[in-house]
């Protein structure tokens, strides 16, 4: 099975600010603003660019991951990271086309 | 001419009439009350404040008025109304004046909207602003209280406004809410401070209100740059102790105690952001008023 790609949910409506660490987020759309890490600042500045799998954010990303992280735990953190920001209504999946 | 020019009972008999037009820049509220209660706490508290006349546009129309009854013999109780229509539930006619302010607090909260108003302290020193949002029980107000006499000019205790156009931030040098033991705290930190008399048994206790000193309320129509923004945190036992406190968490706190952000939307977002981005942004714990004093000019001192 393919694995979905990655994108900004309605990006029209969010944008963020960050300083050393901590960003937040707003969403135009609901209203809401977000505190979030360092890791979802990356993950939708590379989105906002194009639509991604976690595949290819681990790989746009693999300077930012600890060297000890082996790939499956690299791979199960960055699931968990997307998921969050999905149930904030941040991010979404989008299907590939060929 | 300002309030305390007028002559003895006309405060009262223009309260009465519903023609008292009082000045608080950027505002213009008319006023009318005939609670005794009203007149004498706005005499205090506002004799430094300019008198508007009836042909002035006013801003919020803002009433608190005995209520009727038999009970008004007991007890009597006083109702606020804005623009016409009731607001708060009756209150105890001895709160009179508290009800203009918090009427006063709710006007411009959901009125004000050239500016985004958050609910902090403001002071200035040598055109630097020192901003405060606090959730209730930080001990914000006493701070404030204790900085206003002490070489800080008070810009305002509840409502800070921020120019969306400039980025200043100004207040309208209103009276600082006190309660409970700052009454007191304050009366011996500031005995030049001018206080109301208490009201006691309040639903928040004992309540009295500081007035803004003159000096302050003398440059209520200058603005000053934010340099800090400051969350203060009343810790008993704590020696006086400034901590870095990340931006986007302050982004956050300013935004949970603004009045209108949700109203301006991206804007307010990014103009929050903005200012964040442009303060030191700081948490700041303490117990003593002296000790806090000492820190808080000692960061003024730092950043000349």
């Amino acid at each position: 099975m393919q694995e979905p790609l990655w994108t900004v949910h309605r990006p029209g409506d969010i944008c963020w600010r960050d300083w050393d660490g901590l960003g937040a987020v707003y969403d135009d759309g609901s209203g809401d603003t977000h505190l979030v890490d360092a890791l979802a600042i990356e993950f939708l500045e590379l989105l906002s660019r194009q639509p991604l799998s976690v595949a290819q954010l681990l790989e746009q990303l693999a300077d930012a991951i600890p060297v000890e992280m082996d790939a499956d735990t690299a791979t199960a953190l960055f699931d968990r990271q997307l998921r969050g920001l999905r149930d904030l209504g941040l991010v979404t999946t989008v299907t590939a086309t060929a | 001419m300002k309030i305390r020019d007028l002559p003895p009972g006309d405060v009262r008999r223009r309260l009465a009439r519903g023609d008292l037009v009082l000045k608080v820049p950027p505002f213009v509220a008319r006023l009318r009350s005939d609670v005794d209660r009203v007149a004498e706490d706005l005499k205090l508290l506002y004799a430094d404040f300019e008198l508007g006349t009836t042909d002035d546009f006013a801003d919020f129309h803002l009433e608190v008025l005995r209520e009727g009854g038999l009970r008004r013999w007991v007890k009597p109780m006083a109702r606020f109304f804005a623009d016409g229509e009731p607001a708060f539930s009756p209150l105890p006619a001895e709160q009179g004046f508290h009800m203009v302010e918090w009427g006063l607090n709710w006007a411009v909260s959901t009125m004000a909207h050239p500016y985004l108003s958050y609910h902090a302290a403001a002071l200035e020193r040598d055109g630097r602003a020192l901003v405060m949002p606090a959730p209730p029980g930080s001990g914000k107000s006493t701070l404030t209280a204790a900085l206003a006499h002490r070489g800080w000019r008070l810009m305002s205790d509840e409502i800070t406004l921020y120019d969306l156009a400039t980025g200043q931030v100004s207040g309208m040098g209103r009276p600082v809410n006190l309660k409970n033991v700052s009454v007191e705290l304050i009366r011996q930190f500031a005995p030049q401070a001018e206080l109301t008399r208490p009201v006691p048994d309040t639903a928040k206790g004992t309540l009295a209100l500081m007035k803004a000193p003159e000096q302050s309320v003398a440059r209520i129509m200058e603005p000053a740059s934010p340099a800090w923004i400051v969350m203060p945190r009343y810790t008993a036992g704590a020696g006086p102790a400034l901590h870095d406190m990340p931006k986007a968490r302050m982004l956050l706190l300013l935004a949970e105690q603004a009045f209108n952000y949700d109203l301006h939307g991206r804007r307010g977002f990014e103009a929050t952001a903005d200012l964040v981005d442009r303060c030191e942004c700081l948490d700041f714990e303490y117990s003593t008023l002296d000790d806090a004093v000492r820190r808080i000019d000692q960061l003024a001192a730092e950043a000349r």
